[in-house]
């Protein structure tokens, strides 16, 4: 039963979700809904591929934002260790 | 006659002067008598100083051998207790430098994660916000492999090609060429983009 509501819960959202998104396209777009819904899997396909484009450069930016982090940080500990070391400097 | 002529002639020069010699070494005898009293007083009172000194000064030697005794003792536990504190010192060092080496390279890490992940989410929402946005329902992905869905007909809204899901302008051009469509994106077609510049950046750093 848990998962029979689970399911139908599900579809029911997902069809709302849906629904709403051929809805909005359609007006936007003026194309009928039915052409909207042939398009649909070819536009979950490029918001996929554009979410991969993504992440891949945001992965690319996070790791070099992190190494030049961590690069400062280690300039911070040298430079604090350096005092530490000569105070009078 | 011839005798008092005599010691007339005899007696006056040498007369005087056995006279002045007798009276020369009478005051040269008082003058030794007095020296030598004082000098014995002297001797007298110095005898008496140093007897002084030998009574008060062996017991005075007596208790700075004994202080010197308690001091050395007392610099004995101080040498004791200076290399505990030297121990304790290097100690505390050692702990530091390890509590150092666990703390820097741990928050190291969790500052560069934070920075990097942040950097990550602002570009993948920044990078959509800056992408042009694609015409709805008009632009299917561009690219030699993409092909309207099946079922679509070429006459219904056969879409042309355009550039829409192109890289920001700030992206390299050579990074949208060699990013192919995410339709035709198959894993090992193209080298990664982390691979690319994170080989630069590994060198780099």
């Amino acid at each position: 039963m848990r998962l029979w509501g689970t399911l139908i819960f599900g579809s029911v959202l997902a069809g709302t979700g849906v629904a709403y998104y051929v809805r909005e396209r359609s007006q936007s777009t003026g194309q009928s809904y039915v052409e909207v819904l042939l398009q649909l899997p070819s536009e979950v396909r490029r918001g996929y591929g554009e979410a991969r484009r993504r992440a891949r450069l945001a992965l690319d930016d996070g790791l070099r934002a992190a190494r030049v982090r961590e690069r400062q940080v280690d300039h911070a500990l040298v430079a604090a260790a350096q005092r530490n070391d000569d105070p009078i400097a | 006659m011839t005798d008092s002529v005599w010691i007339v002639g005899a007696s006056t020069p040498s007369m005087a002067l056995r006279y002045a010699a007798a009276f020369f070494l009478v005051v040269v005898g008082i003058g030794l008598i007095y020296a030598l009293v004082r000098l014995g007083g002297t001797l007298r009172s110095a005898e008496k100083l140093l007897t002084d000194v030998d009574i008060e000064v062996v017991p005075l030697l007596k208790q700075a051998t004994e202080t010197l005794d308690g001091v050395n003792t007392e610099l004995d536990k101080v040498d004791v207790v200076m290399s505990s504190v030297v121990d304790a010192t290097e100690k505390v060092d050692q702990t530091t430098r390890i509590v150092e080496s666990a703390i820097t390279v741990p928050a190291k890490k969790a500052a560069a994660f934070g920075a990097g992940v942040s950097q990550a989410v602002s570009s993948f929402f920044n990078r959509g916000a800056d992408a042009p946005e694609p015409d709805a329902g008009d632009s299917p992905p561009n690219g030699a492999s993409w092909s309207p869905p099946s079922g679509y007909g070429p006459g219904a809204a056969s879409p042309a090609p355009t550039e829409s899901i192109g890289p920001p302008s700030a992206e390299p051009v050579a990074d949208s060429v060699s990013e192919a469509p995410p339709v035709a994106d198959t894993p090992g077609e193209a080298p990664p983009a982390d691979q690319a510049s994170g080989t630069n950046e590994v060198s780099g750093g």
